[in-house]
Order: structure tokens, then C-alpha cells, then sequence
């Protein structure tokens, strides 16, 4: 009697040890289904570069946009190829291949490959007279797990490949909410920031990144007197440069700098090495690819000719050739859409010229 | 020998009664960390929801009150205003930890960091709204619904002039005639455009892409996400005003019913001004 008694005892406690591990099916996965579940919902965040909340890790939020994608064992983040339209792209399928459309660069991912091609044409038009034309191209390949790829009918392609691919500053996560987070200019909610410029984008996400640095961006300029050769790690050498300053540069180069080599002292800048420079904006004309410094070969003579002609604050159009200039002394507010604004920026000693395009120069191409 | 057994049998008896005690407590244990999410209301009206998680921001003047208010499932906590420095990490590091995978047992310090994590957020949100609207901001909020496309779902085509849905092969049809069209107007073949399939990925560098720049924006279908659910953007007005003084606007949030009942899918999310033309280097 004692001995059945001491076993019904024990097999109440034992049923409330495991009872309350059996209770809710999702907090314990057995491990068949674990086995199994080599596909899983995951969050995405989606948000534009903010000030507030920001830090050396990674930029605060902005008008964010939460998505659902897939990580696929052993852990890639996928995304719906019809989610980078909240990055501003507009994506079709034809046949096998995903096309990704943004700021003059197409894309294409092929369905069950792990290879992907982008190309970016764009001209420009030399300050001496004519044109030249440019195709940027570049190729990836994610790793075998993460091709593009049907899941449950609906396209998806790897998310850092993509979203860096498109533009954006950084792509991160975050492990408080278990969530992925891309920052990109262009986030807007659910409808993108509109930005016509076409940018020339690429990093060490790319196959062979590293040898690219010689490819000629326009006449006088490199890929790697642009890219963000002093960040380490992950973003080192990123690029995103606009067609726009690559023409800046080439016209302030010859109508202010006589036509004589030019030195590039900051083009484009990765969130980290934009938040360790001194002076800078957190949303820096130069994370989005639209800035350039500039000092000539010899001190000063850039800054000086630019000076020579800013020394009145004009805001009006200054001839520079075959298109209009306008001047923007630093510190002052103006409205400058539809044009360059050049900036002489003599701090701390230093003299220098900051060539940025104004957003809505892109569209007056 | 019998009493060797016997000594055995209650020594091993003795055992298991002690693990069964240790797993009890350490099941209560389990219990009272799983307290926030175990607890989840239930709603079956969006009305519901909406009411429940304005209230509970309305109430998230502190962490304590937050995380004791916790009661309803939030997918996405939306943006806070602090940094987010201690948690962010390398997305190729977590990829290869799978930590973007569900665990198979539930880790309870990440779900503790969890729970730490929105209802930080959610004091962070209340503080912004009181701070842009008025100490008197939470006790008038009005919202208006927009119902947006599904967070996930499966694919869908759809005629963007119309908004009508159309199946796979309508879409193909309608997306070649229109390159079909640009092509003969460009003065080149579709082939020219587009890779053949089979071709490798690569030759797009030879292909007309500055044709598919140019006329991508007036593709007349696109692809989208469907579902059966419901999504809406609860837009939010604090005393009547959408904008603070600040410029600070489009406060909102999202709910859906993917799983059958309503959830905050994303909390609360805004628009901070900044201007474009940023006034240093």
C-alpha cells in the first residue's frame, strides 16, 4: 500500500515537471521538427538614417518599415524579392531571372543560383566638349544555401547581397529583437523616397571587390580614390558614388582646378567612418553618394579659385561651361535643388572644397 | 540480498523524488519568467488591439509599468530613440550562429532580453509622444485605419492602373508586349533588353540596361504579397494634431490578423524631420 502510495506520488510530481515543457507547443520544438525546420519566418527592419538614437555601431531609426522574410538554415536572412521596392527598386520576373531595378542599376538574380550580375551604364559629358559613355559592372555569389529561390512560390534572394546591392548604408542585426535591420536612404515607409540619381554601388560583398579599384569611374577618376578605403571590417572599400558628382568632379576639375590634377580627400563614407569624422553631418551628403572633397595638387589654389568667385555669397548661377553653378557658402541655408552646390570648407587650417549634389539634380539630367 | 535490493530500489526512489521536487521548481521558475508572454490577450476585433496597445503606451511612463502591462503580442516594437549599440552585431555572424532561426528550446535569457528590450522601447515612444504633444498627449489620441499590402503572403500580379489582380500568365503577357513595345521604339529587339534563358547572368553587361533604367517606373503590372489577412496602418493624432511643433509626424503603427486574432505586428514608428541638404561636411 505505502509502495503504490509512493508511486503515484512520484508520477504527479514527475507529470508537473514535464507538464508545463508540453504546455505550449511553441516553446518546445522536438527535435524532429527541428530537424525540420530548416526555413523560418524572420523580421527585417527596414529604416532611413537618423541622428537620434544613433551610434558608431549603427545609424538611429527613421520611418521604418517592418517585413517578413526567411532565414534558411544555417541562419541566411532572406528577402521577398517584391520587398526591395520599400528600398525604392522595382523588380520583375522573366522567365528564370529576377530583375532589380534602382537609381540607374539593374540587377538580375537567376532562380536556383547562387550567381548575380549588376550593371550600371551612365555618360559623362566631358567640360571640354562630347561625352563619354561608362557600364559598371559587377558580379556576386552568395553562398550556395542562400541562392535565389522559390519559397512557397513567392521569389526571394539574400538579403545582405540585395539590400547592399541596392544601396543601402548598412544591413546589421539586431539581437534584442531577433530582427535584421537594412539602413537606407530611400526608406520611407511604405512608399520609397523618390531619388533619380543613378549610383554607381559596390563592396566586399561582391566577387573579387578588392581588384576593382582601378576600373576607371569617368576621366579622371578611380574607383579607389572614392571608395571608403579607411573603414575596417565588413564595409571596408564600399562604394556608392552618383553619375552627378562623378560629373562635379570632372567640371570642377577643369573650370576651377585648370584642368589639372585634382586630389580626392573624402568620397564616399561608410556610416562608421562618416560618425568618427569630425565636423560631419550624421546624414552626410557623402554616406548617400552625392559629395565629394576635393584639394588641389598644389595647397590651396582649388580653394582659392572656388573662393574667387563664392567671395560675394553669390547665390546666383555662375557660368561654369556647358551647365549652371550654384554657390552655397557653409554654414548658411539656401535652397539649391536643380543644381551643384559647392562649398569651400576652410576649417581647423585645412582648406579643402566640398562638391555635393543637391538631391534633385539627378532628375534635371 | 532482498535488503541490498531494498536499499538499492529506495536509494533510487529517493533520487527520483528529489529531481521531481527540483523540476517542479524549476518548472514555477520557467513559469514566472514566461509571465509576460504567457498572459496574451486575445482579440478578436482590430478595434480591440488598437485600443489595448494605445493604452498600454499610454501607461509606459516607466520600465516597471511597461513590462507589467505587457499582455498583448508586439511582432516588431518599432523605433525607439536610444541607441541600440549593446545590440547590434554583424548580420553574417548571427547568420552563421543561426540566430535568425527559431530555437529549438526556448533560450531564457534572450526571451528576458526580449521582453527588457520592448517595453524599454515602449517608455522611450510615450516619453517622445508627451515630449512633441504635451504632457496631455496620451489622453487624446484618434486614429484613422489604411489598410497597406500584406507582410507576408504569397505572390501576386497585379495591373497597377487598375488594381486588378491577374494570374501569372496575364502578368508574363502584358510585361513582354510592353518591353515588346519599348524595344521597336528604341529602335532594338527584346533580346537585346533581356537575357535569353539559360544565358549566363554576367552577359546583362551587354544587354540594353540603360533601356530597363529608363522605363522600369511605367512597368504596367507589378509583383506584390497577398494574403487572406488583414494588414492596417493605425494612424495615430495626438490632440487633434498629426505634426508636432517639431516637425515629428506620420506616428502609426500596424496590426494584422495572419494568425486569426489581432496582433501589433509593428509598434509604434514615425518620421523624424531632417533636411536634405545636411549643414556640415
Amino acid at each position: 500500500m505505502k509502495r503504490a502510495l509512493y508511486w503515484i506520488v512520484t508520477c504527479i510530481l514527475a507529470m508537473c515537471m514535464v507538464m508545463p515543457a508540453l504546455a505550449t507547443d511553441s516553446e518546445v520544438v522536438s527535435l524532429e521538427d527541428a530537424q525540420r525546420a530548416t526555413v523560418a519566418d524572420c523580421n527585417i527592419v527596414l529604416s532611413n538614417i537618423n541622428k537620434t538614437g544613433a551610434s558608431a555601431s549603427s545609424p538611429g531609426t527613421n520611418t521604418t518599415k517592418t517585413i517578413v522574410g526567411k532565414s534558411i538554415s544555417p541562419g541566411y536572412a532572406m528577402i521577398k524579392l517584391t520587398d526591395l521596392k520599400y528600398l525604392g527598386a522595382e523588380t520583375q520576373v522573366v522567365g528564370n531571372y529576377y530583375y532589380v531595378t534602382i537609381n540607374g542599376q539593374t540587377i538580375v538574380f537567376t532562380k536556383n543560383s547562387a550567381s548575380y550580375s549588376s550593371s550600371t551604364p551612365y555618360t559623362i559629358n566631358k567640360p571640354e566638349g562630347g561625352t563619354q559613355s561608362y557600364t559598371f559592372s559587377v558580379g556576386g555569389t552568395t553562398e550556395t544555401d542562400a541562392k535565389a529561390q522559390l519559397i512557397d512560390g513567392v521569389p526571394y534572394v539574400r538579403l545582405t547581397d540585395a539590400a547592399h546591392q541596392c544601396g543601402a548604408l548598412m544591413v546589421t542585426y539586431n539581437s534584442s529583437e531577433n530582427a535584421a535591420y537594412v539602413f537606407h536612404f530611400r526608406v520611407n515607409g511604405n512608399t520609397a523616397h523618390a531619388d533619380d540619381n543613378t549610383y554607381i554601388v559596390g563592396g566586399a560583398w561582391l566577387d573579387n571587390w578588392s581588384s576593382k579599384g582601378t576600373t576607371q569611374l569617368a576621366p579622371h577618376f578611380k574607383v579607389n580614390e572614392l571608395w571608403a578605403s579607411s573603414t575596417t571590417g565588413t564595409y571596408n572599400c564600399q562604394l556608392k558614388i552618383s553619375a552627378a558628382s562623378l560629373q562635379t568632379e570632372e567640371n570642377v576639375r577643369y573650370h576651377y582646378n585648370g584642368n589639372s590634377s585634382m586630389t580626392v580627400t573624402s568620397g564616399f563614407r561608410t556610416w562608421q567612418g562618416n560618425y568618427g569624422t569630425g565636423n560631419a553631418d550624421k546624414r552626410s551628403l557623402h554616406m548617400r553618394g552625392r559629395a565629394i572633397d576635393a584639394v588641389s595638387s598644389t595647397t590651396q589654389t582649388l580653394w582659392n579659385n572656388i573662393y574667387d568667385e563664392f567671395c560675394g555669397g553669390q547665390s546666383t548661377p555662375i557660368n561654369g561651361g556647358s551647365v549652371s553653378w550654384y554657390s552655397r557658402v557653409h554654414g548658411t541655408s539656401s535652397s539649391l535643388s536643380g543644381a551643384y552646390d559647392l562649398e569651400k570648407m576652410p576649417q581647423d587650417g585645412v582648406w579643402w572644397v566640398h562638391l555635393g549634389v543637391t538631391p534633385a539634380y539627378g532628375s534635371a539630367m | 540480498m532482498k535488503k541490498g535490493i531494498l536499499h538499492i530500489g529506495r536509494t533510487v526512489r529517493c533520487s527520483i523524488f528529489l529531481l521531481c521536487i527540483v523540476g517542479v521548481l524549476l518548472a514555477v521558475g520557467v513559469s514566472a519568467v514566461y509571465t509576460p508572454s504567457t498572459n496574451i490577450d486575445v482579440y478578436t476585433e482590430k478595434d480591440a488591439i488598437i485600443g489595448a496597445y494605445i493604452n498600454y503606451l499610454s501607461n509606459a511612463s516607466t520600465t516597471h509599468a511597461a513590462r507589467g502591462n505587457l499582455n498583448f503580442h508586439c511582432e516588431s516594437p518599432g523605433m525607439g530613440t536610444l541607441s541600440m549599440e549593446s545590440s547590434m552585431i554583424d548580420l553574417e555572424e548571427a547568420e552563421q550562429n543561426s540566430y535568425l532561426l527559431p530555437a529549438v528550446i526556448k533560450d531564457i535569457v534572450a526571451e528576458k532580453k526580449k521582453v527588457e528590450h520592448h517595453t524599454s522601447v515602449a517608455v522611450q515612444q510615450h516619453d517622445l509622444v508627451v515630449d512633441q504633444f504635451g504632457d496631455s498627449a496620451w489622453d487624446n489620441v484618434s486614429y484613422t485605419l489604411q489598410e497597406i499590402e500584406a507582410v507576408d503572403g504569397s505572390l501576386g500580379y497585379r495591373v497597377k492602373s487598375t488594381g486588378k489582380f491577374i494570374d501569372k500568365a496575364g502578368y508574363e503577357k502584358v510585361l513582354y508586349e510592353y518591353w515588346e513595345t519599348i524595344a521597336a521604339q528604341e529602335g532594338v529587339s527584346y533580346d537585346d533588353i533581356f537575357l535569353t534563358e539559360g544565358e549566363p547572368v554576367e552577359n546583362i553587361a551587354n544587354k540594353r540596361v540603360d533601356l530597363i533604367a529608363k522605363y522600369s517606373n511605367d512597368i504596367p503590372v507589378e509583383l506584390v504579397t497577398v494574403s487572406n489577412s488583414q494588414t492596417y496602418e493605425v494612424l495615430l493624432s495626438f490632440n487633434s494634431k498629426t505634426t508636432s511643433l517639431d516637425g515629428y509626424e506620420d506616428f502609426h503603427f500596424v496590426i494584422d490578423n495572419v494568425d486569426g486574432d489581432w496582433k501589433v505586428f509593428q509598434g509604434l514608428s514615425w518620421a523624424e524631420p531632417y533636411p536634405e541638404n545636411p549643414t556640415g561636411d
